[in-house]
């Protein structure tokens, strides 16, 4: 039987159908999800790599099956915040940050805001409310930047 | 079987390319047909999607996202879940994918459902046309992309 190539080059033509549809207008909120779990499964994977631990020998560490360990790396569990504290503390790397500092995030891209300072606290608007924003140590901001 | 690898440009990104298959005769890729063929799995397919974006933007194609073990041993044949939606693809490396066709995953094995092992086969049919092709140098795997510029007509 012959197989091969029917043209040389690249086909370049658009997607179309569903996927087309579906990258236009992406859900948002799957996409968010989905990607968090899969950067999480990324950063624990890459721990066990560069500590030259197997599957099998953190799940022993971990007091969990194989199979569960294989399902905290698809990229499709659900982890909760304990679970997640226990393997940070266990591999030593950061998973969770729950530093105060820059908890807020401004989603709109090319606004124009304003930040300023206060005995302990970092003031910010970017639709004329200012909103107060706790932080961990004085900081001394008092510039009008792009956020993006 | 006469197919042609094409690089789906709209999901390649900065850490993996993303590749499918049209079948000779075909107007759309066997990845374009699985997003229409499942089209009422709204949901999973949302997820099969955001997983892909993510592996092409931030994460790379790393083999713990996939599932082995679809096809023969060490052919490289994997599935992409998304609930019980499963996409067959091809493994190369951290940086390459080829994404062929899959379904509804209701049953224990895919064998056990004939429309999703007629998927499943045809994914490892054409996996063992790329590696054969790649072991006898017409298909080259490099920078990250699949050179197939020597693969003209192979027996």
């Amino acid at each position: 039987m012959k197989i091969g190539k029917t043209m040389n080059k690249k086909l370049n033509k658009n997607v179309g159908g569903v996927l087309g549809q579906m990258l236009a207008e992406p859900d948002n909120k799957v996409f968010a999800r989905t990607q968090n779990r899969m950067l999480i499964a990324a950063k624990i994977d890459m721990a066990l790599k560069l500590k030259g631990l197997s599957q099998k020998r953190f799940a022993a560490i971990m007091g969990r099956t194989e199979s569960e360990i294989s399902d905290w790396l698809s990229g499709d569990r659900n982890f909760t915040i304990d679970t997640l504290t226990d393997i940070s503390e266990e591999l030593n790397v950061e998973i969770l940050n729950t530093s105060l500092v820059n908890m807020y995030k401004i989603s709109n891209s090319n606004i124009s805001c304003k930040i300023k300072s206060g005995k302990g606290q970092v003031y910010i608007t970017h639709d004329f409310k200012w909103q107060s924003i706790p932080v961990e140590k004085s900081v001394s901001l008092d510039v009008e930047q792009k956020v993006s | 079987m006469k197919f042609d690898i094409t690089e789906i440009e709209e999901l390649s990104g900065d850490k993996a390319s993303i590749y499918s298959v049209v079948i000779d005769g075909q107007d759309e890729t066997l990845l374009e047909q699985f997003f229409n063929d499942n089209e009422e799995y709204k949901e999973e397919l949302s997820t099969i999607l955001s997983k892909i974006k993510t592996m092409a933007d931030k994460t790379g194609c790393r083999k713990c996202f996939f599932k082995e073990g679809e096809g023969k041993l060490a052919d490289g044949v994997v599935a992409l879940k998304g609930g019980k939606l499963r996409l067959y693809g091809l493994y190369f490396n951290n940086t390459v994918v080829l994404f062929g066709s899959g379904g509804y995953k209701d049953v224990r094995a895919y064998q056990d459902d004939p429309s999703l092992n007629y998927k499943a086969e045809e994914v490892k049919q054409i996996a063992n046309k790329i590696n054969k092709a790649i072991l006898d140098g017409s298909i080259k795997i490099e920078n990250g992309e699949i050179n197939d510029e020597d693969w003209e007509d192979y027996e």
